[in-house]
């Protein structure tokens, strides 16, 4: 068109700016114009590598292994990286502890690394004077080379030196270590989840200066005193791994004994609750009986027996409220069942008797013979000591000139109770330079002069030991952002200030992590970075032996004071910490897949909460889902109400961890309710003058679910048995027959996937959740779309209350999904054909297609699709961890559940190039993979030797809701059991 | 005719009913303003949640259908009536009917325009509303014909095909009589087109009326089909409360009940205002009640059905949702509707109140209400509380849907407006059908 009109220009001599138009070109331009303006004005751009990444196919992931660094169990993890750019992690199979398993927090270290409050460069402080003469702190960006001279000078002209840091791994610790002693820093580490107790009282026990490490593989009675191991507690997803499978096969009784029922406790076959603090005389009560039972016929020390059989045995368990003949019960049958473990710890029995409790349980497992079989002495490390970190806050607070140094790494602005004024650090004291090691930028960095980013821990190196194992952490993908590993600043540093150390005499850091690396392994280091695990040559097996001088001291004075107030019939309320697998100690506060989780016990998601018994609620007038404020002699808090069945009355406890961080661009959304702050010893978790009021308020707090009860249906099977599977009958399951079908059910010839969930293992750790974000980018919706109901995720983990046999209430987790119904009622409600059903059983949807109606989402029994009411955007960091193969849903689309179809078609497709059928287990969705207990079952039901459909026949084996609507789910759950004990 | 009042002569009639299409007064102005006010109001909202996303409502994840989805089955129900009062009543030869029909059938046909855009309004994607419809395409895709959003779309297509036409033809004959009195020059265009060369004589009447007769027998079908398949939405699925066999003959006895009660609530300002009160007697509210009181009752029984089967059934889920619907969550929901639909209308036992006409204008007008809260209650109550109790979840009322609410009455309003100032908005001819014939000594000279 545009060629003849030239044409025509030419032909026109007379044409003398005039516009020489027919009809037929003024009408083909307008309707050029008006579809011009039809365009797409956004801009797209493809971006793609001049040089592919080694090993990089576009469209094909590599795997790189690696090193979960979010807790010190750090378990091996499989980086998929396409393109260059992670975008999950994965359990590595070949970790032997964790074996393929991971957590919700391991889950999310990709949106760690992706977290758009990442720091790019150095930054420093400025203070500049707004039009209204207000100071505003600005941070202004530096090289690298410019701060770490900076910091340089101020060390060598400081006349204080401090550093405060949080748990390391071993490299970086390695490094710090030397750094500090060889330019005299005081170093003091604390980080509110460790273990320093248990190792301290393993060092007071044996004398060794690392926890123990245990092993439940083969376990045939596990007792533990408030140590959530399923959850957080020293190696979970390695526990879990042992447990799960034990559970499965009945081989293992377990006990929890705590205040408030825990995911580890609601697996327990007897959760029996105890008054708060009491975990150690019950303990030690047991220890007792067990010396008693055995005679003394034990290696204990003849002085801590004679100091032990000071204790009366009933009168301790009596403080607890626990009943005799429960811990006389378990005496005898930790007897009798060997090996048997007993674990103490965890986040609520953090009170003043903390370390007894740990002594208590080691010689508990010393006396039932547990040490050196399933004890040893290799496990991990801690270096947490809050004391330390208490004195040199004080001592920064009280004598700085303004000379001192601080290096400051963890995010100690949320861990620190008010009393230390950390924030107020600046303007009420002179302290000197602080400089933070910060990945992304909170509040404690803010608090810094100079903040040096640091390197996420898949982008740096790193090695760590467990269990007679080095794990290696390799960089994945080039670093994002100009920063540095911890490592790297100090060897910089460290070489700039001559320090004296050996470890600096090295060109960079990387070299300390070959020489480190040499130091325990003979294999080559390429190799080891391929497999991610490597044994340690030359280690000497520590035996654990028993030191002389082992004495326990119980501190009665709380119980005594409490007891006292009990006989005049004024029962005080205990307020106590507890821990969330979303949450741990925040240490990962700024991640939305974590943040929009549900707490599996209290169904909060995005804000903080209180749990209270329902006795003790009526009595405080409170209701569930109330707003209230928590007053204690360190600080407040506001934060919903949570009406638990399962914890002892006149107990508060309120999760540490929810942290809203002013800084950070997601946890800032979430309410401020940090509960470290109303804590005012960290090492004790003491409470004082403690207040609970309601606020008077419309707003009430929002749950993922109304009600935890059946409400008298049954949906939901839990078997009591005996450890040789058969049934001690209270299953009062009626059989329900499924309705006649009229039409013939539809053929799938090849494959039919389906999938079996046992309930028995599922712990409710909420990993699957968190792996189903990543995998199939589901969008995190935010704090006030989630209170709508409107959060994205395609598995959610339900709570029910099961009322098993006379007052005992079982919590079942329910993971639902999809059931991929073959009657779907959502199929034929859909107009338009967006959501159909395949010929391999799925429920499939074409997004595309999807005009918006909701009427499937109505329709479905299991409520599992999910609408987008809104276009939503990913922060633009964060659209690197998005996975492409899975599309991006818009507004006004439903979405869910298809069995991680991409990973189906990727397996199929490679199966077909080397013409075969996928095997059995070669596909493995999101959830499946994710699952440290081992839960989920994946495969081709059509094809009777796989593992799913053996399992999918167990006795065990329900379709959920399939009795009453015959939607004929492709899901089986298998019926939650515990044991009769 | 005994019931005719023997004053009403062909004349009068003429002059009552086109002297409504005088132009407008100060008060019509007024009512239009405030009425295009609302239009604009639900313009605005519905632009915003199409820029903003349907999530601008409040439904959630077990939510997913709400105050549109009532909306929309509130308004077919309106349109029912129409057809009910024109083609079922004409079939059965009700005289009663002459006088309100046209009102009916124009309610009708408006109320079907408004209530076909919100199933267009509630959709996540609303521009692509189109593919429900079967259009033959490149891609050869077809809707899902298993779908009772699929019938919807027939459904009221089909409606609002068959009563405007139905409609249109009733009309004719009083076009062409505006058009022998119109004055302006527009109006005499727009009636000599529209009256398509009516000149009245007997072939024309004989064409005219089998026609008529063949549209009335069209139309009555589609008065139980119509909400029979608005009813299947519910029907067909499998939530309780919905799952229910009661449905269609429950939700067609309701459209009616409410369409007769929308009816008086037009019908009773008009004649005021424009003093009909010849034309609309108390004999035709006297019928109307009646008709409320069977519907009422009707619905009434449906409702207490429901509550017996559910308890009869013995299925633990349909058992707790109709223990919900009284005494749980959204119980006020509940009695509203049950007062209003069930317990007022049975004061119109008592005969007084059945001419009354304030009272039947509140009453009408609570009728709707009642009818409106119905439609919420079956969609939310059961969407509340289905199988899964852990899946149970809230509705998180908007502002923005109540916008649209009062848009679509801004909509509906716009219409009738204009149509009462355009077109005759009584039965010229038929009414004079039932009067007595002119003779020499009454004076009815004139002709038609």
């Amino acid at each position: 068109m545009i060629v003849h009109i030239k044409k025509k220009d030419k032909e026109n001599k007379n044409f003398e700016g005039k516009i020489n138009l027919s009809r037929r070109d003024f009408t083909s331009f307008l309707g050029g114009f008006l579809l011009s303006g039809c365009a797409d004005s956004r801009k797209e751009i493809i971006y793609s590598h001049f040089n592919d990444p080694e090993n990089s196919i576009p469209g094909n992931s590599v795997y790189y292994a690696s090193t979960c660094s979010e807790c010190k169990a750090g378990c091996g993890i499989l980086a998929e990286v396409r393109e260059g750019r992670v975008i999950k992690v994965e359990g590595n199979p070949d970790d032997p502890f964790s074996r393929g398993g991971t957590c919700a927090l391991g889950q999310s270290t990709v949106q760690g690394l992706y977290d758009p409050n990442r720091i790019r460069e150095p930054l420093e402080r400025m203070e500049v004077q707004d039009n209204f003469g207000r100071t505003i702190v600005q941070f202004k960006p530096i090289t690298a080379s410019e701060a770490l001279s900076k910091v340089a000078t101020a060390i060598k002209n400081s006349n204080k030196r401090y550093f405060i840091c949080d748990e390391l791994d071993y490299l970086n610790q390695t490094v710090v270590e030397a750094f500090c002693s060889s330019l005299n820093f005081n170093l003091a580490q604390y980080q509110p989840f460790n273990h320093s107790d248990l190792q301290q009282a393993a060092y007071e026990v044996w004398g060794i200066d690392s926890t123990p490490s245990y092993d439940l593989s083969n376990v045939r009675i596990v007792v533990s005193f408030g140590a959530e191991f399923l959850e957080y507690w020293l190696d979970p997803v390695k526990f879990t791994k042992e447990w799960a499978y034990l559970r499965k096969n009945g081989l293992v009784y377990h006990y929890q004994f705590e205040p408030r029922c825990t995911l580890t406790g609601s697996k327990a076959d007897n959760w029996i609750p105890l008054k708060p603090g009491t975990e150690a005389f019950v303990a030690l009560a047991l220890l007792k009986i067990i010396l008693k039972l055995k005679k003394n016929n034990v290696e204990l020390p003849l002085k801590l027996i004679n100091q032990i059989s000071k204790y009366d045995e009933d009168e301790l368990i009596s403080i607890s409220g626990v009943k005799k003949d429960i811990v006389y019960g378990l005496a005898s049958s930790l007897l009798v069942n060997t090996p048997a473990l007993v674990l103490g710890g965890g986040v609520q029995a953090k009170g003043v008797n903390k370390i007894q409790l740990e002594k208590i349980c080691l010689l508990i497992n010393h006396c039932l013979g547990s040490v050196g079989q399933n004890i040893t002495a290799d496990g991990i490390k801690f270096r947490s000591n809050f004391g330390k970190v208490r004195a040199f806050l004080d001592e920064i607070q009280q004598k700085s000139d303004g000379k001192a140094i601080i290096l400051l790494k963890g995010q100690f602005a949320s861990w620190v109770p008010n009393s230390f004024a950390l924030t107020e650090f600046r303007n009420m004291v002179k302290p000197g330079l602080i400089v933070a090691f910060s990945d992304i930028l909170d509040d404690t960095a803010k608090l810094a002069d100079i903040i040096l980013p640091l390197n996420h821990p898949l982008e740096s190196f790193s090695l760590n030991f467990k269990g007679g194992k080095m794990f290696l952490s390799q960089p994945v993908m080039i670093p994002l952002y100009k920063t540095k590993p911890l490592g790297e600043y100090l060897t910089i540093l460290g070489k700039a200030l001559e320090a004296k150390s050996a470890m600096f005499k090295v060109n960079n850091f990387e070299e300390i992590f070959t020489n480190e690396f040499t130091k325990f392994s003979s294999v080559e280091i390429k190799k080891a970075l391929e497999k991610g695990v490597v044994d340690v040559v030359n280690t000497k097996k520590t035996s654990l032996t028993l030191r002389n001088d082992i004495s326990i001291n119980l501190n009665f004075d709380e119980y005594v004071k409490h007891g006292q107030k009990h006989k005049k019939g004024d029962k005080e309320v205990k307020l106590i910490p507890v821990g969330s697998v979303k949450a741990w100690d925040g240490r990962a506060h700024n991640r939305g897949w974590l943040l929009e989780l549900h707490d599996p016990i209290s169904l909060v998601c995005w804000e903080s909460w209180v749990e209270i018994s329902p006795k003790t609620s009526k009595k405080l007038g409170l209701k569930n889902r109330d707003i209230v404020a928590i007053l204690t002699n360190a600080g407040g808090i506001e934060c919903q109400v949570v009406v638990n069945k399962m914890m002892m009355d006149d107990t508060l406890a309120v999760p540490l961890g929810i942290i809203s961080d002013s800084s950070a661009s997601l946890s800032k959304l979430v309410k401020k309710s940090n509960s470290f702050k109303i804590f005012k010893d960290p090492e004790t978790y003491e409470v004082v003058n403690l207040k609970i009021t309601k606020i008077p308020t419309n707003k009430r707090g929002y749950q993922s679910q109304v009600t935890k009860s059946e409400e008298g249906r049954e949906l939901i099977r839990v078997k009591q048995m005996y450890p040789n599977f058969s049934t001690v009958d209270h299953d009062h399951h009626s059989e329900h027959h499924a309705p006649k079908d009229l039409y013939n059910q539809r053929e799938h010839p090849i494959f039919k996937w389906g999938m079996v969930v046992d309930l028995a293992a599922c712990t409710g750790c909420s990993a699957c959740v968190v792996a189903c974000y990543a995998e199939n980018n589901i969008p995190v919706v935010g704090p006030r779309i989630s209170a709508q109901g409107r959060r994205m995720s395609w598995i959610s983990i339900h709570q029910y209350e099961k009322h098993v046999g006379e007052n005992k209430v079982r919590r079942v987790w329910l993971p639902l999904m999809c059931q991929q119904c073959n009657n779907a009622p959502c199929e034929p409600v859909c107009p338009v054909y967006a959501t159909y059903h395949n010929e391999e059983g799925l429920n499939a949807m074409i997004y595309n297609r999807c005009v918006g109606t909701r009427y499937c989402a109505n329709n479905c029994v299991y409520k599992v699709r999910r609408f987008n009411w809104f276009e939503y955007e990913f922060p633009e960091s964060l659209k690197l961890q998005l996975n492409p193969d899975v599309t991006k849903r818009g507004v006004g689309v439903m979405e869910k559940c298809t069995f991680c179809i991409q990973r189906i078609n990727e397996v199929k497709s490679r199966a077909k190039k080397e013409g075969r059928l996928p095997k059995d287990g070669e596909i493995k969705t999101a959830c499946q993979q994710a699952c440290p207990a081992d839960a989920i079952y994946f495969g081709n039901l059509n094809d009777s030797t796989s593992l799913v459909s053996k399992v999918s026949n167990s006795d065990r084996g329900w379709k959920i809701l399939d009795e009453y609507v015959n939607t004929k789910p492709s899901v089986t759950y298998l019926a939650d059991m515990f044991f009769k004990v | 005719m005994a019931s005719t009042d023997s004053k009403l002569t062909y004349a009068l009639v003429d002059k009552l009913v086109l002297d409504t299409l005088k132009p407008p007064t100060q008060g019509w102005y007024v009512l239009f303003s405030i009425i295009l006010l609302l239009l604009g109001l639900g313009v605005f909202c519905w632009t915003y949640q199409i820029l903003n996303g349907i999530g601008m409502s409040g439904k959630s994840n077990p939510v997913n259908w709400g105050v549109y989805i009532t909306t929309f089955v509130f308004w077919v129900g309106i349109a029912h009536s129409g057809t009910l009062i024109s083609a079922v009543l004409y079939l059965f030869r009700a005289k009663f009917r002459m006088p309100i029909y046209r009102i009916a059938e124009a309610m009708t046909v408006f109320a079907v325009l408004t209530a076909g855009l919100f199933p267009i309004i509630h959709l996540g994607r609303p521009w692509t509303f189109y593919w429900l419809l079967p259009y033959p395409n490149q891609m050869q895709l077809w809707p899902n014909f298993r779908s009772p959003l699929l019938w919807d779309v027939f459904a009221v297509s089909t409606y609002l095909t068959i009563s405007s036409v139905f409609f249109f033809v009733g009309l004719i004959p009083d076009i062409a009589a505006a058009r022998d009195k119109a004055q302006s020059k527009f109006r005499k265009i727009l009636y000599s087109v529209a009256s398509l060369g009516w000149r009245g004589d007997a072939e024309k009447w004989k064409h005219y009326s089998s026609a008529y007769l063949l549209f009335a027998a069209f139309a009555t079908p589609l008065v139980v089909s119509v909400h029979s398949v608005v009813s299947w939405d519910f029907a067909v699925s499998v939530i309780p409360g919905w799952h229910a066999t009661i449905f269609p003959p429950y939700f067609v006895a309701g459209a009616i009940f409410s369409g007769v009660a929308m009816v008086l609530t037009l019908i009773i300002p008009l004649r005021a205002v424009y003093r009909l009160h010849p034309l609309v007697k108390n004999e035709h509210f006297d019928a109307m009640s009646k008709l409320i009181i069977v519907t009422s009752c009707i619905v009434g029984y449906a409702y207490i059905t429901e509550f017996y089967i559910a308890w009869w059934s013995n299925n633990k889920f349909e058992r707790y949702q109709f223990w919900f619907r009284p005494f749980g969550e959204l119980a006020v929901n509940f009695w509203i509707m049950f007062v209003c639909n069930v317990i007022l209308p049975q004061f119109l036992w008592i005969k007084s109140l059945r001419t009354n006409i304030p009272f039947l204008f509140i009453l009408s007008i609570l009728i709707n209400v009642g009818m409106w809260f119905e439609r919420y209650n079956i969609i939310l109550q059961s969407l509340y509380r289905d199988y899964l109790p852990s899946a149970w979840g809230h509705y998180n009322f908007s502002w923005l849907e109540l916008g649209i609410l009062a848009g679509s009455f801004g909509w509906f309003g716009m219409w009738m407006l204009l149509f009462i100032k355009f077109f005759p908005s009584f039965a010229i001819t038929e009414i004079k059908e039932i009067l007595p014939a002119p003779t020499r000594s009454g004076g009815n000279s004139e002709h038609h």
